[in-house]
């Protein structure tokens, strides 16, 4: 290999860029950020599910010592903002109607949080309480309360679709299996809660600096729900104490009241929810019924799919028409799929609303889908592995709704898991209530997703040959900002310390879709890499003038410019700049940015490739079952991936690790948990139990296929997201295996394991 | 006249993709109907299409045509209404 | 398990703090007088806030600050001293972000009230680094992957750091129950797990 093709940062485990700031506590976290002057904010909440708010009294708030500003919905437009036009249904603070409990209805400004929090007290709405609907499918019938007076039958959004011709398919499937799932909600989970300082100044310029993962989501919906114009909205972003989208990709009514209370006070006004808070508020995962028929051939071979869901979205659309939408997606990039239908209905019911999460529906499908699948291999007598192998999607491969495989190396991953985990000898012959289980998936690496699909980067390379690099992009933890900085090195020929990386700033860097949809590597990298490149190009130009050699052959390595084969004629990077900027007055600035190969998304077809590529994963579980209690032991995850070229391996396992565990947690144990009024009964995380150090599986191993994707940025796809598609269905199978029992309702608890053993064996010894 | 709806979501009425419209049309008189159908308006109160609305009027970004929304329609002519998912402001 | 109730507005500080005093009390060692600094104001009205004057010894320093008695170590080490690294999340003891060492063992500053805190040896993360040198349990968080979003690193940190100290030798099984009591969504606890076993193998080093 030529010297000069060798990737000298690309491909090496770099520690992330800020893990010294953090781990020193220096790092200041929107929560740690003290502005002189400024007022602490807290929000007044619905104790009704369903309500008309009748009247709300703050005088005697206003007269409590310390108090300097109540408000209430009235002190906004009235404009409803959020996501899709048709489904839009936020207010920044309730007018006339609560529809769920935790509903935020005013806020205080006040000289300290207790004061605030007192204030609040004193605030005295008047509601009448309306009838309330809190199950999907009564929400659904005539006559039920409606939470929006103009979507009939609570129906929130929903995506049909067909391809193919589903009846014949099935008329000409051998075997047919059908099945019904349940998947419950979960919250994203993030140790920071929710922060927000929001300034109203006297030009009418309003800066509201938040813990946020797509800055310009929310600078566009500040602007929507305050109705003025973007450029008077600056967002900034600080550092952000991970997020799995939510709250952290939209705007909150805590950053509007923010703001509105800044203006009435003249002051900054910080606002910081605590975790009781975020566990009641809305923003978690679907909670989805899905009737699933899978029709296959003798060979099993997949001939018709009917797949119908209810999605229980609670008291807000938020991002709900793409939620219901991407559910029915896994198994279309996962399985060539002739026949299919796809049903899926979102419904509006009086509880804290649902929105993205961390793989945005996929380990749902996924966990029902890969269950069916393995009880129609059982039934044929098919090996999981190989049921899978026969059906699965192939270089090249168009699905029915126009998905476009391009890179894809899925049966190796296939092949690859099942050789690790020594699948073979263990399958059907381990000890009673051991089980080995596996699970399989395709997951989009970035949708390109109209309205917010442009990615671009901007970078200076400075006189000392570093470089201050400006993209959109928000690290989240995933490792951003060090990945979209070794791009720069790479291309540059310096190093990942040598390029900075800087918080977003909509007054300063360029527009960015944020972080969501696994796609910030392959996006922002390719934008990244394309400034880089333009400077690169400015550089060589004048380099090539002094070196007297031909642009196209100049190398930029180990901080020289040289023509290629000449090491010892070259220039330093450092210098080369100075002299652009000493002698011949340029500052190199590099622009790029990047529009992804991909189709607009039509929602009322379903047709639409709106990623430009996608990752494959294949997953192996090995659990051991205490028939008594129900307890799961995971004694391995075996995780076989085609996630293009790993930038930076020790990022990308981080990445798989923490999704994996966090979806043991669906699996096993996690989930919001209501009464029969839509109150949240486990708002504290002594009773909404997250994966712990005592959860983890014994062993976790993880393969990449490592094969160059020819879009990506040096060959990457994803990794934050598609290592949690497959992680429940393998968990779930594994159980399955080891008990001899599916269970088709998450989380799969010992209550659950236990009873359906007593039940299997009291069925035994009849 | 028949005019052709292209819409990525669903518009109640909009049988077999077209719509029947009066003769002399404009552009802004079909969307006013169809934002009626989908029950939210595309055309705000300043006669300026929403921003989390595209509007294509055969094939081409309306704002391109030098009448826009008082463009007068001929038969056959393709309206597209594309909702952004994440867009408006 | 105990049943929790929720309100949809969280509570009032009075009745939190007793809340907190309570469940704190176990392990208190408190003086009567401020036994009754925290008892009299919740017996008296609204106006009656009464502030105490309290040194805390925090890193070495000692601070003089006024705090009402139901705040928490951890808000006067944040708010008061500014000592941000220790981090608020849950704020119930139920994560390990606001972890202290307190006379050498792991605390959550959360669940002690800061009048409390006083006589006792107080160490938060700021205090783990010198002159620019991390300590090794902080540089085996970075080389080891063991930082993502990094909001619960301070506190697993500090309680790595108590462990290591007491336990120079554990075995895998005993890093993952001392430290259990720390929640993180990001890293999945493995590259943690190495992170503090190569700083358990490099401190041994010396």
């Amino acid at each position: 290999m030529d010297e000069h093709e060798i990737l000298e940062v690309i491909g090496k485990p770099y520690p992330k860029k800020d893990a010294r700031i953090k781990v020193t506590g220096e790092c200041r976290f929107g929560e740690d950020i003290q502005v002189s002057g400024m007022l602490h904010g807290k929000l007044l909440r619905s104790p009704h599910a369903h309500a008309r708010i009748l009247s709300i009294e703050t005088g005697k708030a206003e007269k409590l010592k310390g108090v300097r500003a109540i408000i209430t919905g009235k002190d906004f437009p009235g404009i409803l903002y959020g996501n899709f036009i048709n489904t839009r249904d936020y207010l920044p603070l309730a007018i006339d109607r609560v529809r769920y409990i935790g509903e935020e209805v005013a806020a205080v400004a006040a000289v300290d949080e207790d004061t605030a929090w007192e204030a609040l007290d004193l605030i005295d709405v008047q509601y009448e309480p309306l009838p309330g609907v809190f199950d999907p499918e009564e929400a659904m019938r005539e006559g039920a309360p409606l939470l929006y007076d103009n979507k009939p039958r609570n129906i929130s959004s929903q995506s049909v679709w067909e391809f193919g011709d589903l009846e014949k398919g099935l008329k000409e499937s051998y075997l047919i299996k059908e099945d019904h799932f349940q998947t419950q909600s979960i919250k994203h989970g993030m140790l920071e809660t929710h922060i927000c300082i929001g300034y109203w100044d006297a030009n009418d310029k309003i800066t509201l600096e938040s813990s946020k993962q797509s800055p310009y989501a929310v600078w566009r919906q500040l602007a929507m729900g305050l109705s003025i114009p973007p450029h008077k909205v600056r967002v900034k972003q600080t550092f952000v104490g991970a997020g799995n989208s939510g709250g952290k990709q939209e705007a909150m009514p805590m950053d509007f009241a923010a703001v509105m209370l800044s203006k009435k006070t003249g002051r900054p006004v910080k606002i910081v929810h605590t975790m009781e808070e975020v566990l009641i508020i809305g923003h978690m995962r679907h909670a989805f019924e899905i009737d699933l028929k899978i029709g296959v051939d003798r060979e099993g071979l997949i001939q018709a799919v009917d797949f119908y869901a209810i999605a229980d979205g609670g008291a807000h659309s938020s991002i709900g028409q793409l939620s219901i939408f991407l559910l029915g997606n896994p198994m279309m990039v996962t399985y060539k799929i002739p026949n299919v239908r796809y049903r899926g209905y979102r419904i509006y019911t009086n509880k804290s609303f649902c929105g993205a999460l961390r793989g945005h529906c996929g380990p749902q499908a996924v966990f029902a889908f890969e269950g069916l699948l393995n009880e129609i291999a059982d039934e044929l007598g098919l090996d999981h592995f190989e049921i899978r192998k026969r059906n699965a999607v192939t270089p090249g491969f168009v699905s029915l709704n126009d998905m476009k495989i391009t890179s894809c190396s899925f049966k190796e991953a296939m092949d690859k898991a099942r050789d690790v985990s020594g699948w073979d000898k263990k399958k059907g012959k381990l000890p009673k209530y051991r089980g080995i289980g596996m699970g399989a998936s395709g997951m989009v690496t970035g949708s390109n997703i109209m309205g917010l699909s442009n990615c671009s980067a901007l970078l200076k390379v400075q006189e000392d040959g570093t470089v201050a690099l400006q993209s959109g992009a928000t690290d989240v933890g995933q490792g951003c900002d060090t990945v979209l900085p070794m791009i720069v090195a790479e291309i540059l020929g310096i190093e990942p310390d040598d390029v900075s990386f800087a918080l977003v700033d909509s007054d300063l860097t360029p527009m960015d879709p944020g972080t969501w949809s696994s796609r910030v590597t392959f996006y922002a990298g390719n934008a990244v890499k394309a400034a880089a490149l333009d400077a690169r190009g400015q550089l060589a130009q004048v380099a090539a003038d002094i070196l007297k050699a031909n642009e196209k052959e100049l190398i930029f390595k180990k901080k020289m410019v040289y023509p290629k084969g000449r090491p010892d004629q070259g220039i330093e990077l450092d210098r080369l700049v100075r002299h652009c900027q000493n002698r011949k007055g340029m500052t190199i600035l590099g622009r790029g940015y990047y529009n992804a190969p991909a189709d607009t998304l039509d929602f009322s077809t379903g047709k639409g490739n709106f990623a430009p590529t996608y990752s494959f994963w294949a997953q192996v579980c090995e659990v051991d079952v205490d028939p008594e209690t129900g307890q799961v032991d995971i004694l391995n995850i075996w995780s076989a991936h085609d996630g293009g070229r790993e930038l930076n391996p020790m990022l990308v396992r981080g990445q798989i690790l923490g999704s994996s565990v966090m979806h043991l947690g669906q699996t096993l144990f996690e989930g919001i948990i209501r009464d029969d009024k839509g109150k949240t009964l486990n708002a504290s995380f002594l009773d909404y139990k997250m994966p712990t150090f005592m959860d983890i599986p014994k062993c976790q191993e993880i393969y990449s296929m490592d094969v160059p994707d020819p879009e990506g940025p040096f060959g990457a796809k994803e990794a934050g997201e598609g290592a949690g598609n497959p992680s429940i269905a393998a968990i779930a199978n594994a159980i399955a295996d080891a008990v001899g029992y599916r269970f088709k309702s998450l989380p799969i608890t010992p209550e659950k394991i236990a009873m359906a053993v007593r039940k299997k064996e009291q069925r035994e010894a009849l | 006249m028949r005019i052709d709806v292209k819409a990525n979501f669903m518009i109640p009425g909009v049988d077999r993709g077209s719509v029947e419209v009066e003769e002399n049309a404009t552009l802004g008189d079909v969307l006013t109907d169809l934002g009626n159908r989908a029950k939210f308006p595309f055309i705000g109160p300043d006669r300026k299409i929403d921003p989390g609305v595209e509007v294509l009027l055969n094939g081409l970004e309306y704002a391109f045509h030098s009448k826009r929304l008082e463009t007068h329609l001929e038969e056959n002519d393709k309206v597209e209404v594309i909702i952004l998912p994440m867009a408006g402001g | 398990m105990k049943s929790t109730v929720t309100h949809p507005t969280p509570k009032n500080p009075r009745s939190k703090a007793l809340e907190v005093f309570s469940a704190g009390l176990p392990n208190a060692t408190m003086r009567l007088s401020d036994l009754e600094s925290c008892l009299v104001p919740a017996m008296l009205g609204e106006e009656a806030v009464v502030k105490q004057e309290i040194e805390l010894r925090v890193n070495g320093q000692i601070y003089e600050i006024e705090v009402p008695p139901w705040r928490t170590l951890l808000e006067a080490l944040r708010d008061q001293l500014n000592l941000t690294g220790t981090k608020r999340s849950c704020g119930e003891g139920h994560c390990g972000a606001c972890t202290v060492i307190v006379d050498g063992k792991a605390v959550s500053s959360c669940l002690m009230l800061a009048v409390e805190a006083q006589g006792k040896d107080i160490l938060t993360i700021e205090a783990l680094s010198e002159g620019g040198r991390l300590h090794p349990i902080q540089e085996a968080f970075v080389t080891h992957g063991a930082v993502q979003c990094g909001f619960c690193s301070p506190g697993m940190i500090m309680a790595a750091k108590a462990f290591l100290d007491q336990n120079p030798e554990p075995s895998e099984e005993e890093i993952k129950k001392a430290i259990s009591g720390h929640l993180c969504r990001c890293t999945g606890y493995v590259q943690v797990i190495e992170a503090i076993r190569a700083a358990a193998d490099r401190m041994r080093i010396g």
